[in-house]
């Protein structure tokens, strides 16, 4: 029996002796080291660009710039970034030149050597400024308004007309930086057999390699990408930084090349969690029933397009929550700006919907005069509800369930007996709910591939699994082997995983979406049995590979009608704080995190996830704000950006795992990565609201802006 | 071209003589000149604990160090703890408990908490939350962390009845 | 990045320090705990042609017990003065400052004198040093000597500051009366982290039960630690109660001397506005 036990994964060993290699462990003296010259400023026109001392410089080998890049166009989705820009510079952190040298310093010496000449060009920071018909062009080839994606469900303008109670609220959200620890870094040369081998960090090296390939004009099979140990993602390594860079100046150079960036270069190059602004305005009858719920949200995507059609799109399908309401009319925007640009973080635009959805519940509560929880239990979806893209929920709708034992759960009461608070400290608790889907969304092909080999070795069964799953630190190379194990009823020992080489191992699809579990898990699961029923005998070597198609989903059409995913997993949270009304500063002393999780095939994995995603939602909540300014980073390093430490993540945080099996997915399993992050800032909104009565409406909830709200609602705190 | 320094290292109990420019910083030193990468650069502000070393003992951070302030000094990397067959204890428990997932906050935190432990060998939660206020990790939440600090505290007191 | 090239030094005595002091005619920088001057290095903010490391200098290395109070070495290290059984017994109020400051390992190397030659705006150990009414002891190139009151030095623009030629030799924080009430209270954006305002008050207790010698000293309000002089005399020469805290703290943020820090982690208005509560916190947490 593997799955549901709660093994020690086995990377752990190198990671505790420090013999794992992360991708700047592999730099090696000898090779040729490389520094990018960023541009540093938000939007210029290169007018000329001078790399004459850099190339006379010490050690240099060669400096690089557009005209080197054979085809010099990629993009996760849409294709309009430049590995290195030859014309307009869009955001601070495009590059415009790559130096090659004999050492670091050497390279980093003439990269500041090389000599840009720019014209500054009118900026364009404000997503909503942006959409203005005079707006100066981000791209001169395309309007700055990215997508408008709308969802109409019923008639919402009638329906709020008939409405007894209708409340009305904007809320701003910012961006937030994955702050993997590991900065970007990687290597790369040329193998015996002429191929490029890029050895990095990334979510998904198939599609690396293909967007590689792209740019240097290159057959997929001529280039090879490989994983080192990867030092986190969340999301954050989903689209190309370091990479296109190190395989450019190995195949122009014939030669083994290494770079590694600093967290500034990190922090500058690239993408981040789009900042959203939404209004929203919903309407319920007196008795529970939400009748209606219109949102408009605009969203700043930055110089590049990156993932914003996701991400858009899984704002607009979350912003009205997990609850049945009939009418619905939401209008998305997601513009190019000089801001950086903003792609997929954990969460991929359900934190933002929630934080709206889950707040107007609150505020509805308030104004009907109804607990909370009453409005909810009138509400949240229940299994066969239309979802307001015109079609059944996919089926599984456990939101009531994970709410239900949340609720039951906070209300027992935290394990030890509360502290007295001092004067000007309020307690207040605070809940939330939400869904979030589990694999690519809108129609995006979906699936993966495993091969499952059998064999003996001195005559015991022995299993190797080849799937291209990302180890970013999930746990996920350890779930698959535990998937497989089962399957195939052998011992984990006898199970070998080969996944972070392009030529070894087949796509699995990205670590994004909550997804390898369930994706993978039933590839693997798949191909394991495949095997088995091609088997004649152990002493016979056989293999199998299947590629696990999910159930279709659709594109949304010009109503927002369509299939948006194939499963959701759901969430309730329930949070406890204290916040000095006279400072302030906000404590979480308490949370319940309640997770629909299908099956856990490794409880310790799926509890680690909820973990660490907590902390990521208190970092989201209060401690972690990136300030761009005119295009500028005014929060460029880990002094500046506040990332919470032990001190901040509360003691008291009960998780609950509830296991009600996911029709597709392997035993069950459907997938729990990013969904402690989707309701959690709503739920720690409404607990300030319990304790001061102030309705804070924009993230983070710094000291600053929780003392502002408070002073604003004037409540009197009385000092006993 | 300034003038090359020459240095006297004890790292991992063996001794290093080395010249270097006084601008190497010590974590450059140990993971570039002695190819000893377990401690890992993270932040470079000295303000997420990855690079942590333990300098006669006492944990510092190696990106703020210059590798010729330790002259005369010993090092221990985290590749000194444990043996070729057996782990140390805090990396046992670490291991045990899940106290990690990506791991490259691990080593730098192995070496504060080694160090803790033998001032600290029967710690409050406390004491251990104000040591661990001194790493990030971006991965876990810190409770595993916790869980490990303590299942460590546990075990090297128990061996040492 | 990396640090430009610079040549290096590391002295044993005085001595030699203020000699090559006097070699690099001001283009050379003290490196102690290195916490404050390696990051500027790092980040090119600073670019001096020699560093001098005072680490080795044993002289610079000592905790005396001077004139009722600690004098404290420039190469004493935070966490050396922070477990020292004679700076608790004297002057327990630096202790308790110097365990706000960042985290363990930063205070393992980085030394209390440095931080306050550093002149840090918000640091704990300065803020400490002007309440106190420390003094701080300087070597020149030319063999001078001098003594300034901490609350002079840490001000860029008074002519007590620190010169270019010159070495701090050591700080000296009066000693603590028994019976003197002393407190420190910070808040913060996160832990461990910097403080958005800090303040540190000491007062004594006269033969009536009143406060007297109120010294009140506060971060975050100003470019440098400050003397809130309002505030002490609104607490001096009365009944040290809760209520009498709170209404003299009310001082703290019309002080004419104020010009808070507005940064990426509060706004002016909002260190101006909290000042009261923080200096307020400061004196229950000195009267509990």
């Amino acid at each position: 029996m593997s799955v549901g036990r709660a093994v020690a994964r086995d990377d752990a060993y190198d990671k505790v002796t420090g013999r794992a290699a992360y991708p700047a462990d592999l730099i090696r003296p000898e090779m040729l080291h490389l520094a990018a010259v960023f541009a540093r400023r938000p939007h210029a026109r290169i007018v000329a660009l001078d790399a004459t001392r850099a190339r006379d410089a010490a050690g240099v080998v060669a400096v690089l710039t557009a005209a080197d890049v054979p085809y010099n166009r990629f993009g996760l989705d849409v294709a309009d970034q430049q590995v290195l820009c030859d014309d307009v510079v869009r955001y601070v952190g495009d590059r415009v030149a790559l130096v090659v040298a004999t050492s670091p310093a050497a390279a980093r010496r003439a990269a500041a050597l090389v000599h840009v000449t720019y014209d500054d060009l009118p900026l364009v920071i404000d997503p909503l400024a942006a959409m203005a018909d005079d707006a100066p062009r981000v791209h001169a080839d395309r309007p700055n308004l990215m997508h408008h994606r709308r969802i109409v469900a019923g008639d919402v303008e009638s329906a709020l007309d008939r409405c007894d109670v209708v409340v009305e609220a904007t809320f701003t959200t910012s961006w937030q930086e994955h702050a993997y620890l590991q900065p970007e870094a990687g290597t790369a040369f040329i193998d015996e057999q002429g191929r490029l081998v890029v050895v990095s960090a990334g979510q998904w090296i198939h599609d690396d390699r293909r967007q590689i390939a792209q740019v240097l004009g290159l057959p997929d099979d001529r280039v090879v990408v490989r994983n080192a140990q990867v030092g986190g993602a969340f999301g954050g390594r989903e689209d190309l930084s370091i990479q296109p860079l190190v395989a450019l100046a190995a195949w122009t150079l014939k030669r083994p090349v290494a770079m590694q960036w600093t967290r500034e270069e990190s922090i500058l190059g690239h993408h981040k969690r789009h900042p959203f602004t939404i209004s929203a305005t919903w309407g319920a009858q007196r008795d529970g029933t939400i009748v209606a719920a219109r949102s408009t949200l605009i969203a700043d995507g930055g110089a590049y397009a990156s993932s914003s059609s996701g991400v858009l799109n899984m704002a607009i399908t979350t912003v009205q929550g997990p609850y049945a309401i009939p009418n619905v009319l939401t209008d998305g925007y997601v513009c190019y700006t000089n801001n950086l640009p903003s792609g997929a973080f954990r969460g991929f635009g359900a934190p933002q919907g929630h934080f709206v959805a889950e707040s107007m519940i609150a505020r509805l509560a308030d104004a009907l005069g109804l607990d909370a929880t009453v409005l909810r239990r009138a509400n949240l979806y229940r299994e066969g509800n239309i979802e307001p893209t015109g079609e059944p929920l996919p089926s599984g709708v456990h939101v009531r369930d994970v709410f239900e034992r949340c609720l039951e759960r906070a209300r027992a009461g935290g394990a030890s007996t509360p502290r007295r608070l001092a004067p000007a400290v309020r307690r207040g608790t605070g809940i939330a709910c939400g869904m979030k889907n589990v694999g690519f969304p809108f129609g995006y092909p979906e699936g993966a591939t495993a091969t499952v080999e059998l064999f003996a070795v001195d005559g015991g069964p022995r299993a190797r699994v080849r799937t291209a799953a990302a180890e970013v630190g999930q746990g996920t190379h350890m779930a698959l082997r535990q998937i497989a194990a089962e399957a195939l009823s052998l011992p984990l020992a006898a199970v070998e995983l080969v996944a972070d080489d392009t030529s070894e191992a087949p796509d699995a699809g990205s670590a994004s979406a909550s997804r390898l579990t369930l994706v993978a898990g039933r590839a693997v699961k798949d191909a394991a049995e495949a095997a088995l029923r091609e088997q004649v005998s152990w002493s016979i070597p056989c293999a199998a590979t299947v590629t696990y198609r999910t159930p279709p989903t659709t594109a949304l059409d010009a109503r927002g009608h369509g299939r948006p995913n194939f499963c959701y997993g759901y969430v309730a949270q329930a949070v406890e704080v204290e916040v000095d009304c006279k400072t302030g500063v906000v404590r979480i002393v308490r949370v319940v995190s309640a997770h629909d999780v299908g099956r856990a095939i490794n409880p310790q994995l799926v509890e680690g996830q909820i973990e660490g995603a907590i902390a990521q939602a208190v970092g989201y909540a209060l401690t972690e704000e990136f300030r761009v300014e005119r295009g500028r980073v005014l929060t460029p390093n880990f002094t500046t950006y506040l990332l919470p430490t032990a001190l901040d993540v509360p003691h008291a945080i009960e998780t609950i795992v509830v296991e009600i099996p996911d029709p597709n997915g392997p035993y069950g399993a459907r997938g729990v990565a990013e969904m402690a992050l989707v309701p959690f800032a709503a739920a720690v909104a409404d607990a300030i609201h319990d304790a001061t009565g102030a309705w804070v409406c924009d993230l983070p909830f710094t000291p600053e802006r929780v003392f502002r709200a408070i002073a604003a609602t004037r409540a009197p705190v009385a000092v006993p | 071209m300034s003038a090359k320094h020459p240095i006297h290292i004890e790292v991992n109990g063996v001794a290093h003589d080395d010249t270097v420019a006084p601008r190497l910083l010590l974590c450059d030193y140990l993971r570039e000149t002695l190819q000893l990468t377990g401690t890992h650069v993270a932040c470079s502000v000295g303000t997420c604990g990855a690079c942590t070393v333990l300098l006669d003992g006492r944990p510092v951070r190696s990106c703020l160090m210059l590798a010729v302030q330790a002259d005369g000094c010993a090092i221990a990397t985290v590749e000194s703890l444990g043996t070729e067959t057996a782990l140390h204890p805090v990396q046992r428990a670490f291991h045990e408990e899940q106290g990690l997932q990506c791991g490259f906050c691990t080593p730098g935190l192995l070496l504060s908490v080694t160090s803790f432990l033998a001032d600290h060998p029967d710690p409050t939660d406390d004491e251990i939350l104000a040591m661990l206020g001194g790493h990030l990790c971006r991965c876990t939440g810190y409770r595993n962390i916790l869980r490990a600090v303590r299942a460590a505290a546990e075990s090297m007191a128990a061996s040492a009845v | 990045m990396k640090p430009v090239d610079f040549e290096y030094a590391a002295p044993r005595t005085v001595d030699e320090t203020l000699a090559l002091l006097a070699r690099w005619g001001g283009q050379a920088s003290i490196l102690a705990g290195g916490q404050s001057l390696v990051p500027l290095l790092v980040a090119r903010a600073v670019r001096p042609r020699c560093v001098i490391d005072i680490s080795r200098v044993a002289e610079l290395d000592a905790i005396d017990e001077v004139d009722g109070g600690v004098r404290i070495g420039a190469a004493v290290r935070q966490a050396t003065c922070e477990s020292s059984p004679l700076v608790q017994r004297v002057c327990p109020l630096l202790v308790a400052a110097i365990g706000w400051v960042a985290s363990p390992p930063v205070r393992n190397l980085g030394t209390v004198v440095g931080s306050i030659a550093q002149r840090n705006a918000i640091s704990q150990i300065p803020t400490v040093a002007v309440a106190l009414g420390a003094r701080v002891r300087i070597a020149a190139a030319d063999g001078s000597r001098r003594t300034v009151p901490a609350e002079s030095f840490v001000d860029a623009n008074s002519p007590a500051t620190l010169r270019s030629d010159e070495l701090v030799l050591d700080c000296w924080f009066p000693g603590l009366p028994a019976g003197t009430a002393w407190g420190f209270y910070e808040v913060q954006r996160r832990a461990a982290h910097y403080a958005l305002v800090g303040a540190a008050v000491t007062y004594a207790r006269g033969p009536s039960g009143n406060a007297t010698a109120v010294r009140v000293a506060a971060s975050g309000l100003a470019a440098r630690p400050i003397r809130l002089t309002g505030v002490e005399a609104a607490v001096d020469g009365r009944a040290p109660t809760p209520l009498l805290f709170s209404a003299a703290a009310q001082r703290a943020s019309d002080d004419p001397v104020l010009d808070p820090i507005d940064d990426v982690h509060a706004t002016a208005a909002y260190r101006r506005a909290v000042a009261p509560t923080i200096v307020e916190r400061a004196f229950l947490a000195a009267a509990s």
